[in-house]
C-alpha cells in the first residue's frame, strides 16, 4: 500500500465530516482545522463531537473537546 | 491463524459483521464477507457504513462497479445493497444514480431507516437542482424519522442549505426564540419540527444573554423582525431562587412572596403584548434535577422546588390571553436525558440536546393551534385497532376487548383516550373494512366495549379503499381532511392513506396495542390554546347536524326546513365574557372565512374598544341544540364615514342555515345608522375559502379593482337597499 492511503481511523472521520457537513467529495487530511474551515463552526463542532463519540463508543472529557482545532487533535483523543 | 467457512460467517449478527470489517478494513475483506452480508433480510447502519469505510480506500466508481455486478450475480438488490449502492453512487459523484437508488430505497421504507434514506435523497435532489422536491422529502424524513437529536440538527443544516433556493413559502412562520442559554440547538430543533409541521419557519435569537434588554427595548431586533409567535423559554436557573429562602428573625412560616422573577415575566407579556400583540408560549420553569435539598426541597415551604412549583401555578394564573403557558414540568418529568451538566458548562446548553426535539414538539403543537393547523377528527379504525381481532370472522365472543386479556385491555385504554378526547371537543369517526352490521355488533352488544355508537360523528364502514371513505367523511362532517388524524394497526392502509391523502395525519401506530395511547399522545394532534363551552358540546352539535340532514331530505323546500329549525340568534359586540371563543373562532376557521386574519385576543380587544368601529359575535340555537358562538364581524374604521370589513367568519357547522344573510344586514344596519356611506367587503383567497368568493357580490357589493392583494367590494349602506331576512325565519334573543 502506499503511504498516501489514509488510515482507517482517517477513513470513518472523514465519512462523519462529509455527513455532518453534508459535502460528499470532502477529502479530509489530519491538517483539515477549524482555522481553514469556516463551515467547521461551534454547530458542527458540536455534532462532530456527538457523531465521533457514537462511532468510536467513548466520551470525551471537557479539557479535550475545548482542545480540538483540527483533525489530528480528534484523532489523538479517541481510542 | 483463523479460518472462517462462509457458514461459519453466516451464524454471525451483523454487529459481528461489521466487527470483523472494522477489525480489517480493506476491500478484500469487504468482498469476502459480502455474500453473507448481502443475504442478510434487514439493514444494519452500522454494517453498511462499516463496508463503506472498507471501500474507503479504492475509487468510489469501481466499488459501485463491482457491487453492481455482484447484484446481477444474485439476481435482486438485497436490503444492504441498495442502501451501499445508493451510497457509493453519491460518492462516485454520480448523482442522477444516485438519486434513482435512493429512490428505490425510499420506495422500501428506507427498510427500516426511513428519516435517514429520506434525508439523503433529499440531499441528492438539491444537487441536482430541484429544491421543492428535496423539500418534500426533508418533510418526510422528519414525519417518518426518529425525532432525535442527531438527525435532526443534521435535517437543519440541509434546511439552511435549501432554504435560500426555495421560492415564495407556503407558509412562513416567524418565530423569536427568547433564552438566558444557548439559543442556537433549540433553535435548530424549533425549525425541524416546523419544517415537519409543513411551515417554512425563520427563528429569531438575540445576542446571547440580551433577551430581557430585546423585550425592554422599543428599537430592538426583536420588535424589527415581526415575529408570528414568541417563545419565551425560561429554565429553572432564571428563577434565582437559593435551596432555601431566609427567613427574617421571627417571622413565621406564612406564604413566601413570590420570586421577582413572576413581576419581570408579567411585565414582559404586557410589553409583547402591546408591541407585538402576537401569541406568546411561556414555558413554565422544569424543577433542578440534582437539588441539593433533597426531598426537604420539594416539602418545605422556603425550599427551591416547592417554590418553583408554586411559581409554575402563579404563570398560569397570572397569564392574560394570548399567553399559553407550556407545560416543561411535566415535559422533563418524562424524559430520561433532561439535564445534562456537560453541555451546560461547555456550551450553556438546557434542556440537554436529546430533551430539544420532544420540546420543539410540545411548542409546534402550540403553535399549530395558534395558527388554525391544530387536528379536530379522529378516525379510528376497528378490527385490531379498538379489539383485537376480526369482528367479521371471529365474531363477538371471538374478539379481545377487555379483561381477562392484558392486549383487550389495552384496546380498552384506547377508547378511553378516544373518549376523553371527544369530550373536550375532538370529533370521533370510525373508517372500517367490514360489513356494516358486523362494524357495529360490539358497540351494541359487548359489554366491555367503553365507546358507543352514540360516541361517533360518523361512522364509514364496506369495502371502498380507505382513502375514499376518509374524502366521504371530510363530506359528511363538513371538516376538511387537513384536519384528520387517521389511526390504523394497518401498515398497508397507512401507507395508502399517506400517499393518496398526504394532508392526512397518518401517526405510525406500531404493533403492539399496549403502545397505542403513546403514540397517538405523542403527535400532540389535538392541542388547543382554551376549552370553551361550545368545546365541550361541539361533539353533539355535530350530531345533530346529521339529524338535521335528515329533516332537509324530508322537507324538500329549503325555506321550510329553516322555519322548522326554529331557530335563536343572540348577538352583541366582542366583549371580555366572549373573547376566548371568538380568538378561537379567529384562529381556527378556514372556510368560512373572507379574510383568515389570525388575529391574538389583545387585537380583538382593541378592535372591540375603538368607538369608530364596530364588532359582533353571533349565537344561534334551534331545536335540535345550542350552536353557541359561531359568528363574527369586525369592521374597522377606514376613512371618513367608511368601515372597512376587516373580518367575516362563520363556523363551518351552520353554514346554509341564513345566517350569513342575517349577519350582513346586522352590518349593513348598524353602517346605516352610524351614517357610514361606504363599507369595504375584503376577499382574500386561500385554498380553503372558495366557498365565499361571491358573498359580497351575491350580497350588492360592487367589484372596485385592486393591485394585487385582496379582492374589494364596495357597498353604500345609506342608498343601496340592504339584504333581507325573510320574516320569522330567526327569533331574535337579547345579546
Amino acid at each position: 500500500m502506499p503511504d498516501a492511503t489514509p488510515s482507517p481511523r482517517l477513513l470513518r472521520l472523514q465519512r462523519i465530516f462529509r455527513d455532518v457537513l453534508d459535502e460528499p467529495a470532502l477529502r479530509l487530511s489530519e491538517d483539515f482545522s477549524t482555522a481553514d474551515h469556516p463551515e467547521w463552526d461551534s454547530v458542527a463542532m458540536v455534532q462532530i463531537v456527538l457523531a465521533v463519540e457514537q462511532e468510536f463508543g467513548c466520551e470525551l472529557d471537557m479539557a479535550q473537546v475545548a482542545q480540538i482545532k483540527s483533525v489530528a487533535d480528534i484523532l489523538r483523543f479517541i481510542p | 491463524m483463523l479460518s472462517l467457512t462462509e457458514d461459519a460467517l453466516r451464524q454471525l449478527a451483523p454487529p459481528a459483521l461489521a466487527a470483523l470489517l472494522r477489525a480489517s478494513p480493506t476491500g478484500d475483506t469487504a468482498r469476502m464477507l459480502w455474500p453473507v452480508a448481502a443475504a442478510l433480510p434487514e439493514m444494519h447502519l452500522p454494517l453498511a457504513t462499516a463496508f463503506l469505510d472498507a471501500f474507503g480506500s479504492e475509487e468510489p466508481v469501481d466499488a459501485l462497479a463491482w457491487l453492481d455486478a455482484q447484484t446481477g450475480v444474485h439476481g435482486s438488490s438485497s436490503p444492504l445493497s441498495a442502501w451501499l449502492g445508493a451510497s457509493l453512487a453519491e460518492l462516485a459523484g454520480d448523482d442522477f444514480y444516485a438519486r434513482s437508488l435512493w429512490e428505490a430505497v425510499t420506495d422500501a421504507d428506507g427498510y427500516g431507516l426511513p428519516g435517514e434514506a429520506l434525508l439523503a435523497l433529499a440531499r441528492v435532489q438539491l444537487r441536482l437542482g430541484d429544491p421543492s422536491g428535496a423539500l418534500v422529502s426533508l418533510r418526510d424524513a422528519l414525519r417518518l424519522g426518529e425525532a432525535e437529536w442527531g438527525f435532526w440538527s443534521r435535517s437543519d443544516r440541509f434546511y439552511q442549505k435549501l432554504a435560500p433556493k426555495l421560492s415564495a413559502p407556503e407558509r412562513p412562520l416567524k418565530l423569536a426564540l427568547l433564552s438566558s442559554a444557548t439559543t442556537t440547538f433549540y433553535a435548530a430543533a424549533l425549525r425541524m419540527a416546523a419544517v415537519r409541521d409543513g411551515y417554512d419557519p425563520t427563528v429569531y435569537e438575540p445576542p446571547f444573554g440580551a433577551w430581557r434588554q430585546d423585550i425592554l427595548d422599543p428599537g430592538s431586533a426583536l420588535y424589527a423582525f415581526e415575529p408570528d409567535i414568541v417563545i419565551l423559554a425560561t429554565h429553572w436557573r432564571d428563577a434565582h431562587l437559593p435551596a432555601f429562602a431566609a427567613l427574617e428573625d421571627g417571622a413565621s412560616l406564612g406564604p413566601l412572596a413570590p420570586p421577582p422573577v413572576l413581576d419581570e415575566l408579567k411585565n414582559f407579556w404586557s410589553l409583547l403584548g402591546e408591541r407585538l400583540g402576537c401569541p406568546v408560549l411561556q414555558h413554565s420553569f422544569d424543577l433542578p434535577a440534582d437539588d441539593s435539598g433533597g426531598a426537604l426541597s420539594a416539602n418545605d415551604p422556603t425550599g427551591r422546588i416547592r417554590r418553583l412549583r408554586e411559581l409554575n401555578e402563579s404563570l398560569r394564573r397570572e397569564a392574560p390571553s394570548g399567553v399559553t403557558v407550556v407545560d416543561v414540568e411535566a415535559l422533563a418529568a418524562g424524559s430520561d436525558a433532561w439535564s445534562d451538566a456537560r453541555q451546560w458548562l461547555m456550551h450553556k446548553q438546557h434542556p440537554a440536546m436529546a430533551a430539544l426535539p420532544r420540546l420543539a414538539d410540545a411548542d409546534l403543537a402550540l403553535i399549530r393551534a395558534a395558527t388554525g393547523l391544530a387536528r379536530k377528527v379522529l378516525v379510528l379504525d376497528l378490527d385490531n385497532t379498538l379489539w383485537g381481532g376480526v369482528i367479521g370472522e371471529d365474531g363477538l365472543e371471538g374478539i379481545r376487548v377487555g379483561p381477562p386479556h392484558a392486549d383487550g385491555e389495552a384496546f380498552v385504554m384506547l377508547q378511553h383516550y378516544a373518549r376523553e378526547l371527544k369530550e373536550r371537543g375532538v370529533l370521533l369517526a370510525v373508517c372500517s373494512k367490514n360489513n356494516a352490521a358486523d362494524a357495529r355488533l360490539p358497540f351494541e352488544r359487548h359489554e366491555s366495549m367503553v365507546l358507543k355508537l352514540d360516541d361517533f360523528a360518523a361512522f364509514v364502514a364496506n369495502w371502498e379503499d380507505k382513502p375514499a371513505n376518509l374524502i366521504r367523511l371530510s363530506e359528511q362532517l363538513g371538516v376538511g381532511l387537513d384536519s384528520f388524524v387517521f389511526v390504523d394497526d394497518n401498515p398497508v392502509e397507512r401507507a395508502l392513506v399517506r400517499r393518496e391523502l398526504p394532508e392526512v395525519a397518518v401517526p405510525e401506530l406500531g404493533h403492539d396495542p399496549a403502545r397505542f395511547v403513546e403514540t397517538l399522545a405523542r403527535g400532540r394532534w389535538f392541542e388547543a390554546l382554551t376549552l370553551s363551552g361550545e368545546d365541550r358540546e361541539r361533539h353533539a352539535a355535530y350530531q345533530a347536524n346529521a339529524a338535521r340532514r335528515e329533516l332537509e331530505a324530508a322537507v324538500p323546500d329549503l325555506e321550510a326546513f329553516l322555519r322548522q329549525l326554529q331557530m335563536e340568534i343572540a348577538h352583541g359586540p366582542i366583549t371580555e365574557r366572549n373573547l376566548d371563543r371568538v380568538a378561537q373562532l379567529v384562529s381556527k376557521t378556514n372556510q368560512f372565512n373572507l379574510t383568515t386574519r389570525r388575529h391574538p385576543p389583545e387585537a380583538l380587544r382593541q378592535f372591540a374598544a375603538d368607538p369608530a368601529g364596530w364588532t359582533q359575535a353571533f349565537r344561534l340555537k334551534d331545536r335540535y341544540g345550542d350552536n353557541g358562538l359561531v359568528g363574527v364581524v369586525i369592521a374597522v374604521p377606514a376613512g371618513e364615514s367608511a368601515w372597512e370589513i376587516d373580518t367575516f367568519l362563520m363556523s363551518c357547522r351552520v353554514i346554509g342555515r341564513g345566517l350569513r344573510r342575517y349577519m350582513l344586514a346586522t352590518l349593513l344596519n348598524a353602517a346605516r345608522e352610524r351614517n357610514i356611506t361606504r363599507v369595504t367587503g375584503l376577499y382574500a383567497p386561500t385554498p380553503k375559502n372558495a366557498m365565499v368568493a361571491a358573498m359580497y357580490p351575491d350580497a350588492g357589493f360592487t367589484p372596485e379593482p385592486t393591485d394585487g392583494g385582496a379582492q374589494r367590494f364596495v357597498f353604500d349602506p345609506t342608498t343601496q337597499e340592504l339584504p333581507v331576512v325573510p320574516e320569522g325565519m330567526f327569533e331574535v334573543l337579547g345579546s
